[in-house]
This record gives C-alpha cells, structure tokens and sequence, in this order.
C-alpha cells in the first residue's frame, strides 16, 4: 500500500492518468472511503491492471463473467507491443457487446464510474478502457396511478429513463425518433433526455430548451418537476405552461404533434413543451372512444372547470349583493336555508372550502391504512354535523362539493391544482365587489392568459389566435375522414 | 356602477378597472389583438344567445320596425354625420397608431376594411335586437336600450334576468376600448418623449382614472358631454381636421421631394 503514498497530487482532478499507483491516490482522494468502491488488482496479458467499480451500481457476476474470465484466457500476440494496443485489442477481441470506451480525463473516469460503469486500466497505458455492465433494480412497468383510463394502454412510464425511453421508442416505430442526453444538477448529475421527430420540429424551440437544460444553476434533480421549474416562462404565472405525464400513449401523441418530451431519470413523469391550456382538458382516452362521446367529455372538462373556478364566488355575489338576480323562487329556498347561518356567506364559503382543502391534503400524505377514518370524518362529522348544528347551510355543501368534484376533473392534477389557488381568489373579489370584482378578475384572469406563451406558442391555441384547421382537436373532437375504398374499381356492393 | 355596489367607494372601483386596462395595455399591440379577439368571441356569442332568448319568450315583433324610412333617407344621412360618423367610426383614426405593426398597406387596408364592415354588422344587429323587441319609441328614451331589451327575457319564469349579459358586452366592450385608447396614448407619448411607451401605461392609467371622476359627477352629465361637447370640440377637430391637414402637409412634401430629387 506505499504507492498511496507516492503520489497525491493537488491537480488530480484535472489531470489524465499516469500510473496504476497514481489512478489508485486518485479514487481515494475522490471516492474517500466508501464502502461499495471495488479496485481490484488484475493481470492484461503480460501487465498488471486494475479494475474498478462500483459494487452497488454493477452487475457484479455479470462482469465476473465477461470481464474478468476473458482476462485469464487472454494471450497476447505481440508481446511488445505498448500498454494501449493491449487495451485496445482486449477490447475488440472480448468486450464487443459492453460498448467500451477510452478515457484519458480522471474526472471523467470518476464520473464514469459513479453511474455504474466499470474501468480497467493498465500500467503504462495513457487511457483506460470502461465497460458499461450497469445493473439497477427498477420499479416494473405498472398501470399510471394518476391518470387512469378506462380504454386504452394500461403501461406507465417508472423511475427508469431506460424503460421509459424504451416505451417511447416501442410506440414510435420512427427512424426519426433522437434521444438526446443531458446532464443536470451540479449534485446530482441527473441524466435528462430530450425525445423529438427530427425534422418536423421547430429548430428555435429545441435551441431554446437546450440552453435552458446547459445553463441550469439547479444542484439537484429529483423529480421532472425541478426540472419544469427550469423551463417555465419568465412571466409569473399560476397555469403550468409545461405539460407532464405518466402515460407513454400522451407522451408519444404529443411527440408526434412536432413537441418536445423530456424524460428525466428518476421520475415516473415525463414533461413535454410547449404545452397550451387546451392540452390538460385533453385526456389520451378522447381518441380511443367513439368521437361525439370524446366531445361530450371535454366539453365536461371545460363546464367542470368554469364551475371549479366560479361557482362559489358567484354564490358569495349573489347572496350578498344581487340577491334580485336569482329566480324569485330558488331564492327564496336559499334565504330560507340560510336564515339561522350565523356567518355571513363569504365565511361560510371559506369556512367550509378550507376544511375541504385540509381534507383532501390529509387525504393525499396520510398511511393507506388509516383512509376510511377520512372519509368517516369528512362526510359525516363535518358535512352533516356542521349543517344540522346550524353553522353552514346545506346550499353551501352543494356549492362545495360541486366546486371540489369539478376540481378533480382535470386530466393533468396540477392544473387542477393551480386553479383551486385562483379560486380564492375570485372568492374574495365577490364577497368585496361582488359581480363587478367576479367580471373585473375574469377579465385580469383572460389578459393574463392572452400574454402567456408557452415557447412562443400561444397560451389559449386553438382558439385565441383562432386556426379553424386546429379546431378538430380543440373542445370538439372531429372524426378522421375514411380513404375512399368504395367508390372506385368496381363500383359498390350489392 | 354606483348602483350596483351602494357603499363601495367609487375611487375603488375606478381604480381597480384602470389598472386591469393598464395590464392589458402594457402587453401591447398582439395582447390587445388577441383580446379583442377573445372578446369579439364572447360579444358575438352573447348576442346571439340574447337573440334566441328573446325569440324563445315571444318578443321579437319584425312589424315594430315600421314605418321604414318613412321620410325619406335624408334624416338617416344627418343623423349620420351629427352622431354616428363620429362616435363609433370616427374612433378608428387611434388605429393609424398601430400602422407601423401591421405590416404593409394593403394587410391594413385589408384589415381595417374586414374590421369596419363586422362592427357595422353587430352595432346593425344589436340595434335590430333593440327595435325589433321594444319599438322605435321606447329604444329613443331609453339609456341602455340593449339592457332594457334583455329585460323582456323571460322563459318560464326560469331563465329571466338576462340583462347581466349585457352588462358583459358593455364591460368588456369598454374595457377593449379603454385599453386601445391608453396604448395609443403611449405610444403618441413615447414618441414626444423618446421613452419606451410601456413606462407611461399605468400613470396614464391613474390619471385616466383619476380625470374620470372629475370630468362628470353623473351620467346625465356624461351623456351630455360625451354626445355633444366632445363631438364639437375633440372628435371634429382630432378626427378630421388634423388628420387631414397632416395628410396635406405629408402629401405636399412628398411631393416636393420628389420634385427635388428629379
């Protein structure tokens, strides 16, 4: 162990490698003591060499296999020849399927490393030959738990960049398809993968993603929901400009409509821009059933999503201001409903919108075993209980759920998400200006969504800027013409 | 708006909608281009929703718009050039700000002319809607005839109360109108000044705010104001006076330079 002690040199992190005893200084300088590091001392022919790897990363009776036994049966046709033709023809001769690769960098030999690839060097040699027999254990592909359908492919993208790279390509059986690797995260050094058709792709759109993904200051990656904070627009906003997903069929069909996806190692959803409003109103499901009830569903979305966002602020308006513009009968059933209330209605509506809200965080963070005390609680005591001690009125329940089922509506959660926050919003503009605040915010809410712009493509598309071609899978869905196969040759069928 | 919110201090209400225009403003000319296209959307559906409404409840009578034209097209014509020309057409002039970002002269011509004829249509349509449901009579002495007209909506004493709509399409309308009109004041501004004109918008907005209040205290005095003094004083002199003259001076110039160059 003295040749640890020969060399420590302060520029090892720039510097290529120079001896055996000089590489070993190296990986403990870096490596410290970690426990799963392996630097074994091997024999090349007539050299000695070292192979190193990581033991938690690597496949390890794999590569005892096809790298450590083809050394021991290794002769050397030219016995003179130099370090690097040895290394070079052991890699041609047994490790053509490892897909080797030279390294003269230190530091790249490190980074090498750490993602699971193995190195073997050998003295004299001014590289070193690293073998990829990378083995993780990865989450099998399983049925997306967010978005669920009830026609239609059942596999969801997992943890695994490889798997969900290999559901993509399986999908699109195109040539075209490129996979392009980035690295981000000064920590975590996350493997990020963009997925485009080359040439239908807007060039200006990839040059600005990549700068995004090249430029990033992040430290650590662990989910594709840092990475969506890298590529939001520069202007503030609460609707997500970047759409995720965990269901490869969405992925592939936005893919093929000349976008970018990008898969981020680690995370079971994968992003893709530009993303407009009227794709989170799009479910995959829309094209796999019969096209009018595709429409029916989507015109629920956006009805859904209306309600979500203004039927409690307009029961706080018109209870509080503009009693005169409802149905003089249904108003009375409310005035009556709400005789006893203590609170005026604005309370009321926050009160009961906020316990809402803590149920349903309760209902996401809480151990699956515990569930069915939720729902005893929450429909029971506070539904029930608060309305016949007196301290809500039943329309306000209604008002209630009908906003919380509209919000679940959305096919993407975090736009369902977002809008719940605007909401409140709108809330409190009612119970202070009531109608006119409801108008005045609607109108600030529509200025906003004019202005946004996810990657030069306009937040409201299809609709503001209006493209009637684009309107075939905008909230109608349109059925794709039939190729004429009966009217020629001969004619019809009897 | 007073009557609508009873204890709301004005200021409030004032100040809160002159800011939203600032925001729409500040987005410049392709905001205020797709809002408006926005807009025109939500006006063109509400009105035909009003129609149907209104044919559904059984007040639309055709035969109240007679006597047509009974004395002649003359009335029509003075009407025209004392009111009309000058109160919605003659505002376009605040376009010719955005020249420069439209492109060439035949994608403006072809756009203002597309523009022109579909405002005519619905101002023709909605007045149509007002005639057709309430009469000549009625629609002459009544302030907002549009919303009395939506009043008559009655269907099975159920879907009632339908002049909230037309609240909409005057809020929104305005709205737009404000929002060009600051965003060309700016624009005018910023080349006095030399600033870009986004520095000016909310000020502008402010003061806009600010001089509305103190310009009218009711709407009999806007009306009054707004019908008659400022046709006379602004919209004449600003709409055709000095246009034309800056037409006949840049006219004569260009010629002049032209004449020089030869």
């Amino acid at each position: 162990m003295n040749e640890i002690d020969h060399a420590l040199p302060n520029d090892s992190y720039s510097s290529t490698i120079q001896s055996l005893g000089h590489l070993r200084a190296h990986l403990k300088l870096v490596f410290g003591n970690t426990d799963d590091l392996a630097v074994t001392a091997v024999r090349v022919g007539e050299q000695k060499g070292l192979l190193c790897y990581l033991e938690t990363m690597t496949n390890v009776p794999f590569m005892m296999d096809n790298i450590v036994k083809p050394l021991s049966h290794f002769s050397v046709n030219d016995p003179n020849g130099s370090a690097d033709a040895l290394l070079e023809e052991m890699n041609e001769k047994y490790y053509g399927g490892l897909s080797g690769t030279y390294i003269r960098d230190l530091k790249e030999f490190t980074q090498k490393l750490a993602v699971g690839q193995a190195g073997l060097a050998v003295e004299g040699a001014s590289f070193t030959l690293m073998l990829d027999v990378k083995q993780l254990d990865v989450r099998s592909v399983a049925e997306p738990t967010t978005q669920t359908v009830v026609r239609g492919p059942k596999d969801g993208f997992t943890e695994s960049a490889d798997t969900n790279m290999s559901l993509i390509r399986r999908r699109l059986v195109n040539e075209k398809l490129r996979f392009e690797k980035y690295t981000v995260g000064n920590q975590s050094q996350t493997s990020v993968y963009l997925a485009y058709i080359d040439g239908a792709l807007d060039v200006e759109l990839l040059r600005r993603i990549r700068a995004r993904l090249q430029t990033s200051l992040t430290s650590s990656v662990l989910d594709s929901g840092n990475i969506e904070e890298l590529l939001r627009p520069r202007e503030l906003s609460l609707f997500p400009t970047v759409y995720n997903s965990e269901r490869p069929d969405a992925v592939c069909a936005a893919i093929m409509e000349a976008k970018v996806a990008i898969i981020v190692n680690g995370s079971p959803f994968v992003l893709v821009v530009p993303a407009v409003m009227n794709d989170f109103f799009k479910s995959p499901e829309d094209h796999y059933q019969w096209f009018a009830f595709g429409t029916l569903t989507r015109v629920l979305r956006y009805l859904a999503f209306f309600f979500s966002l203004f039927v409690p602020s307009l029961y706080v308006a018109v209870t509080t201001f503009h009693a005169e513009l409802v149905p003089t009968v249904l108003l009375i059933s409310i005035l009556a409903q709400r005789e006893g209330i203590p609170f005026p209605a604005v309370i009321e509506i926050l009160l009961m919108e906020i316990t809402f809200e803590i149920l349903r965080e309760a209902g996401t963070r809480m151990p699956r075993v515990v569930g069915p005390a939720i729902s005893i609680v929450g429909a029971l005591v506070l539904g029930e209980a608060a309305v016949q001690a007196g301290i809500v009125s039943n329309i306000n329940v209604i008002v209630v759920a009908l906003t919380a089922i509209s919000g679940f509506v959305a096919p993407i959660f975090t736009f369902g998400a977002n809008v719940r926050l605007l909401r409140f919003g709108f809330i409190f503009l009612a119970a202070v200006l009531g109608f006119y605040g409801i108008i005045l915010g609607s109108a600030f809410l529509l200025i906003h969504l004019v202005r946004l712009h996810s990657y030069g493509v306009s937040y409201l598309s299809p609709f503001i800027p209006f493209r009637i071609r684009a309107q075939k899978d905008g909230i109608l869905i349109f059925q794709t013409p039939l190729p004429n196969d009966e009217g020629g040759g001969n004619g019809s069928h009897e | 708006m007073t009557t609508l919110l009873r204890i709301t201090p004005i200021e409030i209400v004032v100040v809160l909608f002159v800011l939203v225009v600032a925001y729409a403003a500040h987005g410049g000319a392709r905001t205020l281009g797709k809002l408006s296209e926005a807009i025109i959307g939500l006006v063109v559906l509400f009105f035909i929703c009003i129609a149907f409404l209104l044919l559904l409840s059984g007040s639309l009578e055709p035969q109240r718009m007679l006597p047509f034209l009974s004395k002649g097209i003359m009335p029509l014509i003075k009407t025209s050039f004392s009111s009309s020309l000058w109160v919605p057409y003659g505002e376009l002039i605040v376009f010719l700000v955005m020249f420069p970002q439209m492109g060439k002269k035949a994608a403006f011509r072809k756009a203002g002319m597309a523009a022109i004829l579909s405002a005519g249509v619905i101002l023709a349509f909605s007045d149509l809607l007002q005639i057709w449901s309430m009469g000549m009579e009625y629609e002459k002495y009544s302030t907002f005839p549009l919303l009395d007209a939506a009043r008559l909506i009655n269907i099975s004493d159920f879907i009632n109360r339908m002049d909230a709509l037309v609240a909409l399409i005057i809020i929104f309308g305005v709205f737009l109108k404000c929002a060009i009109f600051l965003y060309a004041g700016a624009k005018g501004i910023s080349v006095i000044f030399g600033k870009p004109s986004k520095t000016y918008i909310y000020p502008f907005a402010l003061m806009i705010g600010a001089l509305s209040l103190l310009v009218s205290h009711n709407f009999a005095e806007h009306t009054e104001e707004g019908l008659h003094l400022v046709i006379q004083y602004l919209h004449i002199p600003f709409q055709l006076v000095i246009p034309l003259l800056t037409a006949i001076w840049i006219w004569i110039l260009s010629k002049r330079r032209r004449g020089s160059s030869e």
